[in-house]
């Protein structure tokens, strides 16, 4: 329990707890204090000095921003001595900055700087001069630089060094020529040359215009803008994320504004939606034996289920089999399976998962008794030691690669990698314990070993593991605040021994008891935990049931079974460069563009744009997050669930959909998806 | 082994007689004494700065505390034959000055030394600073036995009680300091040195390292043991590489005396000092900015609290003392220290302070004076007066921080209390003595042109607002002053000051402040009559020729160089306004001084 303080604010007592700062004492009561380089989700950085109060005792006022309260402060925020002070900062500010542009500026409405003004009633200064380039620099495909716009409130170089992990930015110069810039062995350089990854998480917490998306002067201003809030399906660590649009279109992505449950987002959240692209087509197109034409969306739906139909009745469910590629919503999942499973007749259905990371999660959820809910970003940024089993974490979740850069900064964290990485981990204050490709497991065993006091163990010879590393890691992992990050790659190459030593690892280090897991298990498929739950899996029903004795084909055994030609007609969603192979069976695909059709599909479907797909999501943490609607009419067009609808009721089920409500309210009623049914932990 | 040689031969080897080539008067001297075979005899050692770097190169000759000056290498010849062989000064290289009447035999009967007091610099020019020995023998090393065998609270208590105050500035109680750091708890504390200097125009410091380096690095082994850290920095700035190299030996030394390293003359006290060469901001000398200067990062200040005590060098509790204050640690913490140490100085403030004396007086050097010495007593004894008996106008103190003193307050005593009180301050001991010719808006705008290009720009007020006044300076300076920039001047002055994050910001007001409170009428001059008096701002005067008193002789108008001055042999002469650059050839020629600064001739309005 934290202590409480009190203290008087502008005549007001409030109370609040120790270590909190006068700033937001005094917001939390109320009382407002300008500020500018403050960010709720940043440190303190009191460089603007706009925060400024007078403090009973104290000649000098102080920045409220970075100091916290003392019991019995008697703190004035608004005095006219303050206000000229403050008014006279922000004019000074002004001054350097090209205030002339306001009319045109993207930020406009939306600047913190304007904003202060317009309440300062500000008189337009006369121009400091300074020394900064005039003209913005667009050098790449996500981020513009207007450096005449900056007013060094330092937020951007914060974010980028604590939260990122990269520190891009130095701030160079002197005097009223301080800039900015990106920076790397002693020059400036391009974002690029200063190792930005792009996430563009500074570009959100600018105040100004200095840094803004590109191609951000198309397409509405800041207030016009329409916001959606979302979950990125990019990743399986599904961050929050706000959609803007205007006028039916994605016109950028933006981290939430507030609220704790908010991590950071990589290039791919940040980017990624508006990267995506509608369908190329907008017809459903049907394959002439020569080239695709357009076709009639009530005709190919009712071809297609007369082509399945058919299938199922001559050779069985068998024959038939659905797969996707992970972006299908809980909702889409549980109806595909429901289609597969009841209409079709088969249990060929893989929708996005790994049978090993499926085994693993399974093995988690017996033992802690809840669900398989691990770690988020948030736990690891503040855990004291991790360990990764498995490579490829930053390219593959780079929001879980961020937050172990902010835990390891100082060496705050211990970290060590088990992987097949060459190279050190030099950007974490880490270290790599190199293994073959494949060995992760065998380090594993060789731990579980040690862990239950074996000197010498066969598992470590044959892992080739000095004992020292060995007890480097277990050591780590025994710590209080540890925690163990597993990757794609880990569950791409493991068999069943290499889970179980995993879960023996867990649960010799009581990092996985009755009722607790500090194990993130990152599979490869961003709803991967949304297959499972909502039963898109060989074996897997809704609600995880284990299915044993109808336990159909997934999707490796899927595809030998296509080439076999034990497959004649096939189902694919969101089609991630799946091939039919020679046999082509009957196949009717839902894509986005000719390039990711599976060769040889009879019919195309088009995809629904991700930015406008409507549904829930459960991400690695087991926390279910969801897209809500937005603009009706777009989202209506080409949506995925609909078409699995229509195809249900064209195979003959008795289904009545009429909305989206209806699906939730069914997989209510079954407990689907369990645990992580209430929105956040 | 002093009493092998006759007599030691201390040539200043800093780097002010460095300069003027003291290091070509040793060798001529050593050569000299090898020639006539006496090199075991006497003893020739390049010692630390005695401060009258005026007149240099020095070498005084002991046991005869014979002070010779100005010395160049022919010099040596004569002597060695009449000093060392005849036993004979020789007159001709002693001091002279308008301050003696004859001239200066021995080092205690110059003026320049006569007023000051050596504490901190009573081993500088003394002692051989690369020799460990000589500073032992001079009673070095004492103090750090002393501690060794002592509580740490009770050498806090001592240090508090001597009422010594950080030489770095801001004057904050040491011993009130260091007992922040010993109460702070953690196994890992560190001592840094701030042997930054970023002041322009200050070498006390420098002096004090290349002089005496023992007793810094013995001061921070006293802190150290205090507040129980083991490791210590030396931050000093990269353009003082004989210091760094003289500190590097002492280290090398007192590691090898053990005095320095594991288990410090068996006590069991460890102690490691680095030395971190700096880049040389100005700003890199606040303390914050340092440790992160220190740590690798830009050097850039940081707000406090946290205060280095609690979170300092790699967030460990950290002391940070300037080069001066811990040059006087030794001094107070031995055998009887403190009670010598309090009966110098004044109530509030103890001891001795070195200033760098510069500008327009005539002996500039380095000088240790008591506290509570008046300006008067700095200028006119130990400085020699103002230079070609001009009359002073004020002294700045405190460098581009501190503000000026004007002639009023001539007789003010000197401590850190009252030169707040005049508005300037300390600071590292900086005082530029001006005269007549020294405009004031002018050496506000100096400093203030100084302190915005050092601005870290971390924080508006400092780094937008310096800039903003500096341009009304310049505009005032230039003739194109409003008769509201006064005004403007000092509210965004106050702003800066109440609202900056480091000390850079907040003292950077205070020449502009300071000038405008005691030489308003020169702010009013030069924005409604448009006139410098002061000759300076090139704009805003005239020079005129007092028909009257020229006698026609025609060397100004030799001197200028547009030739812009007319007149026949033995006529007054006169000089044409549109021609005139304002030069300033003229009026340092003129040998009647009968060229006058005036306001500017308003030209005849052509139209009406
Ligand atoms: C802009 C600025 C520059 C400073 N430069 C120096 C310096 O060059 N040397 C120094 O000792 N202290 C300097 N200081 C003061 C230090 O911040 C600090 O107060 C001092 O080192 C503490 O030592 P002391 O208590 O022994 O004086 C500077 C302060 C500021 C604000
Ligand atoms: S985009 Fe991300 S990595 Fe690049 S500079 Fe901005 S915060 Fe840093
Ligand atoms: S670019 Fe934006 S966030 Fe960065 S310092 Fe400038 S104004 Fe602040
Ligand atoms: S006051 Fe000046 S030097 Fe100090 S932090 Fe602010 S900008 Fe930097
Ligand atoms: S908000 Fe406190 S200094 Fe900027």
């Amino acid at each position: 329990m934290k202590k409480t303080n009190t203290l008087t604010i502008d005549g007001k007592k409030i109370y609040a707890d120790e270590g909190t700062t006068i700033l937001e004492a005094a917001r939390q009561n109320g009382i407002e204090i300008p500020t500018l380089c403050y960010h709720p989700r940043l440190k303190p950085l009191g460089r603007c000095r706009l925060c400024i109060v007078k403090i009973k005792g104290l000649d000098r006022p102080v920045t409220s921003c970075d100091n916290p309260i003392q019991e019995g402060m008697v703190v004035a925020t608004d005095t006219p001595e303050l206000q000229d002070m403050r008014r006279r900062t922000l004019e000074l500010l002004l001054a350097t900055h090209p205030y002339e542009d306001c009319l045109t500026c993207v930020r406009t409405g939306t600047c913190e700087l304007q904003e202060q003004a317009y309440r300062f009633q500000s008189e337009l200064p006369e121009q400091l001069e300074r020394e900064v380039p005039t003209e913005p620099v667009s050098d790449n495909p996500w981020i513009v630089r207007d450096e005449q716009k900056c007013i060094l409130c330092g937020r951007c170089i914060q974010v980028c060094r604590i939260n990122v992990g990269r520190s891009v930015y130095s701030m160079i110069g002197s005097g009223v020529n301080t800039r900015v810039v990106p920076y790397r062995d002693g020059r400036e350089v391009s974002l690029e040359e200063a190792g930005c990854i792009f996430c563009g998480q500074c570009v959100d917490v600018c105040p100004v215009a200095a840094l803004t998306e590109t191609n951000r002067k198309e397409g509405g201003r800041e207030w016009e803008l329409a916001t959606a809030p979302g979950v990125c399906i990019e990743c399986s660590l599904g961050c929050y994320l706000e959609r803007r649009f205007f006028d039916d279109n994605l016109i950028k992505v933006t981290v939430p504004e507030e609220g704790e449950k908010v991590s950071w987002l990589c290039r791919r959240g940040k980017f990624g939606l508006r990267e995506r692209e509608p369908a190329s087509f907008t017809a459903v197109q049907k394959y002439s034996g020569i080239k695709y034409v357009d076709c009639d969306y009530e005709e190919a739906v009712d071809d297609t289920a007369a082509e399945l139909r058919s299938i199922k009745e001559n050779e069985g469910g068998k024959a038939l089999a659905v797969l996707a590629a992970g972006k299908l919503s809980n909702e889409e999942i549980y109806l595909l399976q429901k289609l597969a499973r009841e209409v079709l007749d088969t249990e060929n259905i893989d929708l996005g998962i790994e049978q090993m990371w499926l085994k693993a999660v399974r093995r988690v959820q017996e033992i802690s008794g809840t669900s398989p809910a691990g770690p988020a970003p948030r736990d690891i940024g503040e855990a004291e030691s991790i360990v990764i089993v498995g490579s490829g974490l930053e390219e593959s979740h780079p929001v879980a690669d961020m937050a172990v850069r902010q835990a390891s900064r100082y060496g705050k964290a211990a970290v060590v990698e088990i992987s097949e990485r060459g190279e050190p981990l030099n950007a974490w204050d880490g270290s790599v314990i190199t293994v073959k490709k494949g060995w992760e497991g065998a380090v594993l065993r060789a731990a579980v070993d040690l862990l239950k006091g074996k000197a010498s163990s066969e598992a470590a010879k044959k892992a080739r593991i000095e004992k020292n590393e060995l007890e480097r890691i277990t050591s780590f992992i025994t710590g209080s605040n540890s925690i163990l990050i597993v990757t794609p790659e880990f569950f791409a190459a493991a068999g069943a021994d290499d889970i179980e030593a995993l879960i023996a690892v867990g649960e010799k280090t009581g990092m996985l008891v009755r009722g607790q897991n500090k194990m993130l298990l990152l599979s490869r498929f961003s709803n991967a935990a949304g297959v499972a739950v909502a039963g898109g899996a060989p074996g897997c029903g809704p609600g995880m049931e284990t299915i044993p004795e109808a336990r159909g084909l997934n999707r490796d055994e899927i595809r030998s079974a296509i080439n076999d030609g034990r497959i004649s007609g096939l189902l694919i969603f969101g089609a991630d460069n799946e091939t039919i192979g020679l046999k082509a069976p009957f196949t009717a695909a839902v894509c986005g563009d000719y390039d990711e059709a599976p060769e040889g599909a009879d019919y195309l479907f088009p995809a629904q744009q991700i930015a406008f797909k409507e549904g829930c999501f459960v991400n690695a943490a087991w926390q279910k997050r969801c897209n809500t609607a937005v603009i009706e009419n777009k989202a209506e067009i080409n949506s995925d669930w609909r078409l699995i609808c229509d195809l249900g009721i064209a195979l003959g089920a008795k289904w009545e959909y009429p909305s989206l409500e209806k699906v939730r309210e069914e997989m209510k009623e079954k407990d689907v998806v369990g645990q992580a049914d209430q929105d956040e932990r | 082994m002093n009493n092998l040689y006759e007599k030691h031969l201390m040539i200043c080897g800093a780097t002010g007689c460095l300069a003027s080539g003291s290091q070509s008067v040793e060798e001529a001297l050593r050569t000299e004494l090898e020639k006539h075979g006496i090199k075991d005899k006497f003893r020739v050692v390049m010692s630390g700065c005695p401060g009258f770097c005026e007149v240099g190169p020095i070498m005084v000759v002991y046991p005869d505390k014979v002070f010779y000056c100005r010395l160049k290498p022919k010099d040596i010849p004569e002597i060695v034959e009449k000093h060392l062989f005849g036993g004979e000064m020789v007159e001709r290289l002693l001091y002279k000055g308008p301050d003696v009447e004859a001239p200066a035999r021995f080092f205690d009967t110059i003026p320049f030394y006569a007023k000051q007091k050596f504490n901190v610099l009573r081993n500088s020019g003394l002692i051989d600073p690369e020799n460990i020995d000589e500073y032992i023998m001079r009673g070095g090393y004492r103090a750090l036995t002393r501690v060794l065998q002592m509580e740490p609270a009770d050498i806090c208590e001592e240090v508090k009680s001597s009422g010594l105050r950080g030489r770095g500035g801001a004057g904050f109680p040491t011993g009130l300091k260091w007992e922040f750091t010993l109460k702070e708890p953690g196994a890992k504390k560190y001592v840094v040195c701030n042997a930054d200097e970023g002041d322009p125009g200050a070498f006390m410091d420098r002096s004090i390292l290349e002089g005496d380096p023992h007793t810094v690095l013995e001061g921070m082994l006293v802190c150290g043991r205090t507040t129980g850290a083991d490791e210590g920095y030396i931050y000093c700035r990269a353009e003082y590489p004989l210091a760094i190299k003289r500190l590097k030996i002492a280290i090398e030394q007192a590691e090898e005396y053990g005095l320095l390293g594991e288990n410090i003359l068996g006590y069991g006290f460890n102690f490691k000092i680095n030395i971190k060469e700096g880049a040389g901001a100005f700003v890199c000398g606040e303390e914050t900015a340092l440790l992160a200067s220190i740590e690798g990062k830009r050097g850039m200040p940081r707000p406090r609290p946290p205060f280095p005590a609690q979170s300092g060098l790699f967030g460990k509790p950290t002391t940070i003392n300037n080069v001066e204050t811990l040059a006087n640690i030794p001094l107070i913490v031995k055998e009887g220290g403190v009670e010598e140490y309090i009966k110098i100085g004044t109530e509030g403030s103890k001891g001795t302070k070195v200033f760098a004396l510069a500008g327009k007086v005539r002996n500039t050097g380095l000088c240790e004076v008591p506290m509570g010495i008046t300006i008067r007593e700095i200028i006119y004894d130990v400085g020699g007066g103002i230079k070609g008996d001009r009359e002073f106008k004020a002294v700045q103190a405190g460098g581009p921080s501190g503000g000026c003193i004007p002639a009023e307050l001539l007789d003010l005593p000197i401590d850190y209390d009252s030169l707040n009180k005049a508005g300037a301050i300390m600071g590292s001991g900086g005082l530029v003595v001006m005269d007549e010719r020294t405009c004031m808006v002018d050496l506000a705008r100096y400093f203030l042109s100084f302190t915005q290009k050092e601005s870290c720009g971390k924080c508006t007020p400092c780094r937008e607002g310096t800039k903003r006044m500096l341009e009304i300076l310049n505009r005032i300076t230039e003739g194109e002053g409003k008769a509201e920039d006064i005004d403007t001047l000092e509210s965004l002055a106050q702003s800066i000051k109440d609202s900056s994050l480091c000390g850079l910001g907040q003292t950077s007001p205070n020449p502009v402040l300071s000038t405008i409170r005691y030489f308003r009428h020169e702010y009013e001059e030069h924005i409604n009559d448009k006139y410098c008096r002061s000759g300076v701002c090139k704009a805003l005067f005239n020079y005129k020729i007092d028909t009257e008193r020229c006698t026609g002789c025609t060397a100004c108008a030799r001197v200028c160089p547009v030739d812009a001055i007319t007149g026949e042999k033995k006529e007054p002469h006169e000089i044409n306004q549109d021609l005139c650059t304002r030069c300033g050839s003229c009026i340092e020629r003129c040998p009647e001084n009968c060229i006058m600064i005036t306001p500017v001739e308003k030209k005849a309005d052509v139209s009406s």
